[in-house]
């Protein structure tokens, strides 16, 4: 596995559908099957299922250009997964934006993450820093 | 045969309502599974104080105790450090207990048996001669004091008789550890494919409009540009034209416009070409093959920019 931008968040991003700083992002957490590029939408994610468990809309998101580095970054205040009981493993968390439902909210991106059990406590993710990209880079 | 008191039943309450209706954590005798009361949240515990010896057991105090992963026993006080007595909102201080619990023979109503303190009873606390009464305190398991796991069990003592504890009510705490999980940013990479022109380039009279520009904007052979041609282009981060390079009359502008631009060889500017335009960092015309420089202008009308242009006699 690895970090990966699905083809629907390069082509969301083409169309302008994304609008990054605008847009209804959350992330969600995986279990046992990574996304791959071609992943469209959230319904088609292995989700946690345990107790605690919902994903998490995104806060304080901008994008930023960086003309001193040469790209341009979404950041966003790290989420956090409240209380979520024992019993699934962690194996990554997917970017999306949230539509109504999700099998009409398409997956951007996939943050391959160090696999962990859930013992009942918190999950924060913490993304990037800006220098290195942030939630999401683009270059 | 002499007084004879035994803790027979348990039960642990949520702080809610009165001493009489308020709900409860688990079923009596039961210990409540891990994480079900939560930390730094009032509960009570609840005792059934059963006397089997057959001799009332007159002015009874009642002193809660408990013990961290088997260890020594203390006495829960508004003090104590891991389990403590707090104030609840179902009783007061001292309050009579009504009968919520099991137990034979005679209950004694009027007990003073609620306890915020983690003492309760007293000269009120009359226990019947093969009766019983009832206590329960108000407490809390500040998170600071403790960790995941730990097992809090609770007794009770008395100074004024012997007390055999038949159930010993106990607490696992739940304070699992949070974690954190490192992620790296997710690359969008927006790229232009090279634009070149590999071989011979003619450009004849009607054309309009020539632009090469991309990462690589490069003309690698030789091209003939002719009258009729207004504008030729090449822009780019790398815009070269490597061989050799005619503007012919009629072409009013050609420009090497980018960081790099070369004309690696020679250059022909002929009559009516108004501008020939070097507008980059660096925009030159080297030597050609025999090391030595040359170039041609005639006519020209103007000549800018901020590069270098030599001009020396031909081989």
């Amino acid at each position: 596995m690895a970090d990966l931008v699905t083809n629907k968040g390069k082509y969301e991003l083409f169309t302008g559908d994304a609008n990054l700083d605008a847009a209804d992002l959350r992330v969600a957490l995986v279990k046992t099957t990574a996304p791959t590029a071609d992943t469209n939408l959230r319904s088609d994610v292995t989700e946690l299922t345990v107790g605690g468990y919902a994903p998490q809309a995104l806060a304080g998101e901008t994008v930023t250009e960086d003309d001193t580095n040469d790209f341009a970054y979404l950041d966003a205040t790290d989420p956090v997964f409240a209380g979520l009981a024992s019993g699934e493993t962690i194996i990554g968390a997917v970017l999306y934006r949230h539509v109504t439902v999700a099998s009409d909210s398409p997956v951007y991106a996939f943050y391959d993450l160090t696999d962990t059990p859930t013992n009942g406590g918190d999950v924060t993710v913490r993304f990037a820093t800006p220098a290195n990209g942030g939630a999401l880079k683009g270059a | 045969m002499a007084v004879n008191l035994h803790t027979t039943h348990f039960r642990f309450g949520v702080d809610e309502l009165a001493e009489s209706t308020h709900g409860w954590y688990a079923n009596e005798d039961t210990n409540p599974s891990q994480g079900t009361i939560p930390l730094d949240t009032v509960f009570l515990l609840r005792f059934t104080v059963q006397e089997t010896g057959g001799t009332a057991a007159a002015n009874t105090d009642n002193t809660f105790q408990f013990q961290i992963n088997g260890g020594s026993w203390a006495a829960l006080t508004t003090t104590s450090v891991g389990p403590r007595a707090v104030a609840a909102a179902a009783f007061t201080n001292g309050a009579a207990c009504t009968k919520r619990l099991s137990g034979t023979g005679t209950f004694e109503s009027s007990g003073a048996g609620c306890t915020e303190d983690g003492t309760s009873g007293g000269t009120a606390n009359d226990i019947a001669a093969s009766g019983n009464s009832e206590t329960e305190c108000g407490i809390i398991i500040d998170a600071a004091d403790v960790v995941h796991g730990d097992s809090i069990a609770f007794r009770l003592i008395s100074p004024d008789f012997p007390i055999t504890n038949d159930v010993v009510p106990t607490v696992v705490v739940n304070e699992p550890a949070n974690q954190t999980l490192v992620a790296t940013a997710p690359l969008v990479t927006v790229s232009a494919p090279a634009a070149s022109r590999l071989a011979t380039l003619t450009l004849t009279a009607a054309t309009v409009l020539l632009t090469l520009t991309a990462p690589l904007a490069t003309v690698t052979q030789g091209g003939a540009l002719q009258a009729g041609i207004p504008v030729v282009t090449l822009s780019a981060p790398t815009a070269t034209r490597v061989a050799q390079i005619a503007l012919a009359g009629g072409v009013p502008v050609m420009t090497l416009s980018a960081p790099s631009a070369t004309r690696a060889t020679a250059v022909t500017v002929t009559a009516t070409a108004p501008t020939f335009a070097f507008a980059a960092p660096t925009a030159t015309i080297p030597s050609d093959d025999a090391g030595e420089w040359w170039c041609g202008l005639s006519g020209l009308s103007s000549l800018t920019g901020g590069g270098s242009l030599y001009c020396g006699a031909d081989d």
